[in-house]
């Protein structure tokens, strides 16, 4: 079944003030963004870490497909990348704290490409070294996110 | 005995397409970074649609006009096309953002980057709307739909805590994060009250040929089936928070992350399952917001419409859909993130509801309209307290998330 209605004209004017509020939209859509890159990055990195651990059980497990599992393992490693520089670019007034975070994201982004090269050789037991790595790694960044952000005597 | 077989049809349809990528992202992210105290969003955004998909259904069936058509011939053009152009915006990011949820489906089955899927999606979707019929983009995307289920099934497989679920159904304030509470709470309204499914509901109910008859059984589907649809969205946030929650992964920033919820309750089938609710859900809201545009334009501008008609009997409204789909491929193929979008149009979805709720609240309690089926005072205050509560929660988080917050 077909509709109709009826045509309809409009003015130049509305169209000027619709692209004015398209653009402020387009805008404010640029992206999103914390005031507190640390904290935050932190969390990611941290969350990044707990996929990955979870994922690479899948995958020993066979619930994990191999493409899925190297897909994910590639973005991880792109989110803490992006973390660490993220965090090491961060102004701060305690620099030897925020190097301890750097490193504990930097040792993740090295186990977490131990474990790329170990998928993509089917070595499982290069994995679950890079599982293990990854784990000391997590604990590292939640000694020094916690000595970073405790309360100043 | 027919009117039952199409209020079941009715029911099942609306179950089957009630997730998108808007739903399953920001529940997800809900679960894991708040557990279940971000229920009471899904309850409140639920309700508002029952009320709005009800109202959509009952203002057709009466006036045997469109929303569009009504606001339009109600107000005049010019008022009409500051809803137009928000919906026609809004609707552009859900668009995007839903082929964007397709591709990236394809993307975890394939290990080919979602990039590459957008503009076949978006020819998928373009041929079906071109060939198909519209009882067939209504029923048949969304009868497989129902495959989303697995999130309900999965959540109660995870044992809950059920007066702990019952808890978070009602609001409270975040301990932690209150930025980022609030904007996820806009989040799910506006992923729960996309303009686009209500307008989509009373074109279709224009298309299906309603009348008075069917008040009854647009009733029950908009109760039923959004209740329905609503759970499935509460069982999305209920499997994040406790899969993703209790293994400590309280940030999702990818989609990678989202499959190992169901991994975690079926093993492979839980990510064969995750895969197929994804394309899914997200394919049929993608067929949905791409007629929805045609119907915007053409409805506003006076054409030719009617997805059962051929594209040569109504070339603008084909036209329209053509180009909504191409464009919406366009930030997909150029890699801009699909999460990122979801998340950020649904906030701006809620943002802009007003101005497409407020003048269809006009319409459903004007007389010459709906006649003796205005609103009552209750569907009134209910829609109008969430919408206002989603605008100003939108306009006070959206740019504390843009230019810093925590």
């Amino acid at each position: 079944m077909a509709h109709q209605t009826p045509a309809l004209t409009f003015s130049g004017r509305h169209l000027r003030l619709d692209f004015l509020c398209l653009l402020l939209l387009l805008g404010m859509s640029a992206g999103c963004s914390s005031s507190d890159p640390i904290e935050q990055q932190s969390r990611t990195a941290a969350s990044a870490a707990q996929t990955v651990s979870m994922l690479l059980d899948a995958w020993m497990g066979g619930a994990a497909p191999f493409a899925y599992t190297a897909g994910t393992l590639q973005s991880v490693s792109k989110t803490l990348a992006d973390a660490e520089a993220q965090i090491r670019s961060a102004g701060t007034a305690e620099p030897a704290k925020q190097a301890a975070l750097t490193a504990a994201v930097k040792d993740m982004s090295v186990a977490v490409a131990r474990a790329q090269a170990g998928l993509q050789a089917g070595n499982r037991a290069e994995v679950q070294n890079a599982q293990q790595d990854l784990r000391l790694a997590s604990r590292s960044l939640s000694t020094a996110y916690s000595r970073y952000f405790a309360p100043k005597p | 005995m027919k009117k039952l077989v199409e209020i079941s049809l009715g029911v099942v349809t609306s179950v089957g397409g009630f997730l998108e990528v808007g739903s399953v992202a920001t529940a997800a992210q809900a679960g894991a970074t708040f557990g279940f105290q971000l229920i009471w969003a899904v309850v409140l955004g639920t309700i508002c649609i029952i009320f709005l998909v009800e109202m959509a259904g009952r203002f057709a069936a009466v006036s045997h006009h469109t929303i569009s058509d009504g606001i339009r011939e109600r107000f005049g053009f010019n008022v009409f096309l500051w809803p137009l152009l928000a919906a026609l915006l809004v609707n552009f990011m859900v668009l995007s953002a839903e082929i964007g949820g397709v591709a990236i489906a394809l993307e975890l089955a394939t290990g080919i980057g979602f990039q590459w899927w957008a503009l076949p999606v978006a020819f998928l979707a373009w041929l079906l709307l071109w060939k198909g019929t519209f009882g067939f983009i209504e029923k048949g995307v969304s009868i497989l739909g129902l495959v989303t289920l697995c999130f309900v099934v999965g959540a109660v497989m995870l044992k809950p805590d059920w007066t702990a679920v019952a808890a978070g159904a009602v609001p409270s304030l975040p301990a932690h994060n209150a930025a980022n509470y609030w904007f996820m709470a806009v989040s799910i309204l506006g992923a729960s009250i996309s303009p686009y499914l209500f307008m989509f509901y009373s074109s279709g109910a224009i298309e299906d040929q309603w009348d008075k008859s069917y008040l009854g059984a647009n009733r029950a589907i908009a109760g039923l089936g959004m209740t329905f649809g609503g759970a499935i969205s509460i069982g999305v946030l209920i499997v994040a928070a406790l899969v993703l929650a209790t293994h400590g992964i309280n940030q999702v920033n990818d989609y990678h992350q989202l499959p190992l919820m169901l991994i975690s309750v079926f093993g492979f089938w839980g990510f064969v399952l995750f895969v197929a609710s994804l394309a899914i859900a997200c394919f049929g809201a993608a067929l949905e917001v791409g007629l929805q545009q045609a119907y915007l334009v053409a409805q506003g501008f006076g054409w030719n419409w009617g997805e059962d008609r051929k594209p040569c009997d109504n070339p603008g409204f084909s036209a329209v859909y053509t180009v909504s789909l191409l464009l919406a491929a366009i930030p997909i193929t150029l890699g801009l993130d699909p999460l990122r979008l979801t998340i950020f149009s649904m906030a701006l979805t809620a943002a802009s509801l007003p101005l497409t709720v407020v003048p269809f609240l006009f319409l459903l309690n004007d007389e010459r309209y709906v006649g003796e089926h205005r609103n009552g005072i209750i569907s009134n205050t209910a829609v109008i307290l969430i919408i206002a509560l989603g605008f100003v929660l939108a306009v006070v988080t959206i740019p504390l998330q843009i230019f810093g917050g925590t």
